[in-house]
């Protein structure tokens, strides 16, 4: 039977997204994430770190939509800048961005927007975004429990526009999700948040929203090396207003 | 509280680190190196070629079974640098993937999706324990046909899963110093942000990356030791240089004083 997964021959299980078995026979029959004496799950904590060390990404939530921003710079101007994408679309009416290891948000959102795409098949509904949210997040748990596999090295923000309204859903590499009003994570999320802190209102637009969420970027983005250049700085801000999102372009 | 002491297996298979780091993936990197070769490839607005060391370790090889550029379909190709026999492998499951892409849609496989199925592939094995990350890295080249338009492509796969299409980019033992010359190249002037598009012809494409890599070598280059493939508007079939070729672009090469040559 393991021959026959390799070859692709057998259908997956779509109950469990995360367990699809790749080539290798042998994997680990024991979770790699185990407890330290103390009570942790160490690996879950090193994620964080890695996700702490990944560029910053925040979102907004307003009155009549959602705001999320990532900070995108390119290591060399040898990369041709179209072809990252760093805010994603799961469905039309739900984007995600994140901070952390690009290879492992490529695999959850692949995830994700099969997610979507079943729930349409079975409701013919646009999937409503906390079930989304349990679902990457559930897949993310799996990982820090299965065997041979280590977490996700992501924190996802998701936003999107259903029938409750706008919504911010952070989901950590645990597994554990939160909604927000404002959240932010990665290299300076502790200085974006303070600033979201501060300067936050429930009941602004989208439109006013942006600014304070572009501002909370360069705020909280400021780091103390006099090298970084603001204009060098570019923000996707994509909002799930309406059943449509749509990508803003870069600020001048 | 642990303070960094990875004491455990995190150096041996690709676990979290107390930093967040994944050592396994670093030294995939560093394995890359440990080919001695340099590898470059450079998107112009027609042509897109790769071009790479050739070393024939020992006499009775068979001079033409050497070789690290594969098609993996008659119009994608790419070049590899690293450990060959992973190289292999890895390119024997890009061509199936790309002959399941063609069964099942009906069409050519696009390069950016191969190369997405590349680095989603390598991204597997940095998160499954069983299963250590491949030292290659591949450079990707091909021109995606959409009705009329017809667009270069060239994107570059690493040991990480990290994968983005670029202007020109290099790999391998000297990719640093590489780098850093294509950079001077393709920099945007000072003071300004957009993106600089040279639009470089078929020779200068290729005469680029030659000056790239002669650079880099610090000494000439002959045809015979190096090989490079190119795919052109006019002929989409990723197509290997021949020793004339290479020796006529070589010459031009040696006889141009501009930019490109890049006699800094």
């Amino acid at each position: 039977s393991t021959r026959a997964h390799r070859l692709g021959l057998l259908p997956t299980d779509s109950r469990s997204l995360a367990c699809q078995r790749t080539m290798g026979e042998s994997a680990y029959s024991f979770s790699l994430t185990t407890f330290s004496p103390s009570g942790k799950l160490v690996q879950i904590e090193y994620a964080l770190n890695a996700v702490a060390t990944g560029a910053t990404s925040l979102g907004v939530k307003a009155k009549n939509g959602v705001v999320i921003a990532t900070e995108k710079k390119l290591p060399t101007c040898l990369i041709d800048e179209t072809s990252v994408e760093k805010i994603v679309m799961l469905t039309e009416n739900i984007a995600i961005v994140y901070s952390g290891i690009g290879p492992d948000f490529r695999v959850l959102y692949k995830k994700g927007r099969k997610a979507a795409q079943a729930y349409y098949r079975v409701y013919r509904e646009l999937i409503p975004i906390q079930q989304l949210v349990r679902e990457l997040a559930s897949v993310m748990q799996e990982f820090t429990q299965q065997g041979g596999v280590r977490p996700f090295g992501v924190s996802l923000l998701l936003a999107g526009f259903d029938h409750v309204g706008p919504q911010l859903f952070q989901i950590d590499p645990s597994g554990s999700y939160f909604a927000w009003k404002a959240s932010a994570i990665g290299k300076h999320m502790v200085n974006a948040k303070t600033f979201l802190e501060k300067r936050r209102e429930t009941s602004r637009e989208t439109g006013r929203v942006s600014a304070p969420g572009r501002e909370g970027f360069a705020r909280g983005g400021a780091a103390p090396s006099k090298r970084r250049d603001a204009r060098s700085r570019r923000t996707h801000l994509p909002r799930g207003s309406e059943p449509v999102w749509s990508l803003l372009p870069p600020p001048r | 509280m642990a303070r960094g002491s990875s004491a455990g297996y995190d150096r041996h298979i690709t676990i979290f680190s107390p930093e967040g780091r994944l050592y396994q993936v670093e030294y995939a990197f560093k394995a890359i190196k440990t080919s001695g070769l340099t590898s470059v490839g450079v998107r112009g607005a027609d042509p897109c070629v790769v071009l790479t060391q050739r070393k024939v370790p020992d006499k009775l090889y068979d001079p033409e079974s050497v070789t690290n550029m594969y098609a993996i379909t008659p119009n994608i190709g790419l070049v590899m640098t690293g450990i060959v026999p992973d190289a292999r492998a890895s390119v024997k499951k890009l061509r199936e993937e790309a002959a399941k892409f063609k069964f099942n849609n009906g069409y050519d496989i696009p390069v950016s999706y191969l190369a997405k199925r590349a680095a989603d592939t390598a991204q597997v094995y940095t998160q499954h324990a069983n299963m250590r990350p491949l030292g290659i890295a591949m450079i990707i080249i091909g021109i995606d046909v959409e009705g009329e338009k017809k667009v270069p492509q060239l994107f570059r796969c690493d040991p990480a899963g990290y994968y983005v299409g670029y202007k020109a980019t290099s790999a391998g033992a000297k990719e640093q110093e590489a780098n850093n010359f294509l950079e001077k190249r393709f920099k945007p002037p000072a003071g300004s942000n957009v993106a600089v598009d040279p639009k470089l012809s078929h020779d200068d494409t290729v005469q680029l990356a030659l000056a790239c890599l002669q650079n880099v070598l610090g000494a000439d280059l002959k045809a015979n030791d190096i090989e490079a493939c190119v795919v052109r508007h006019d002929n989409l079939a990723f197509t290997r240089l021949s020793a004339d070729e290479l020796e006529t672009q070589l010459t031009a090469l040696a006889e141009r004083d501009d930019d490109i040559a890049g006699r800094d």
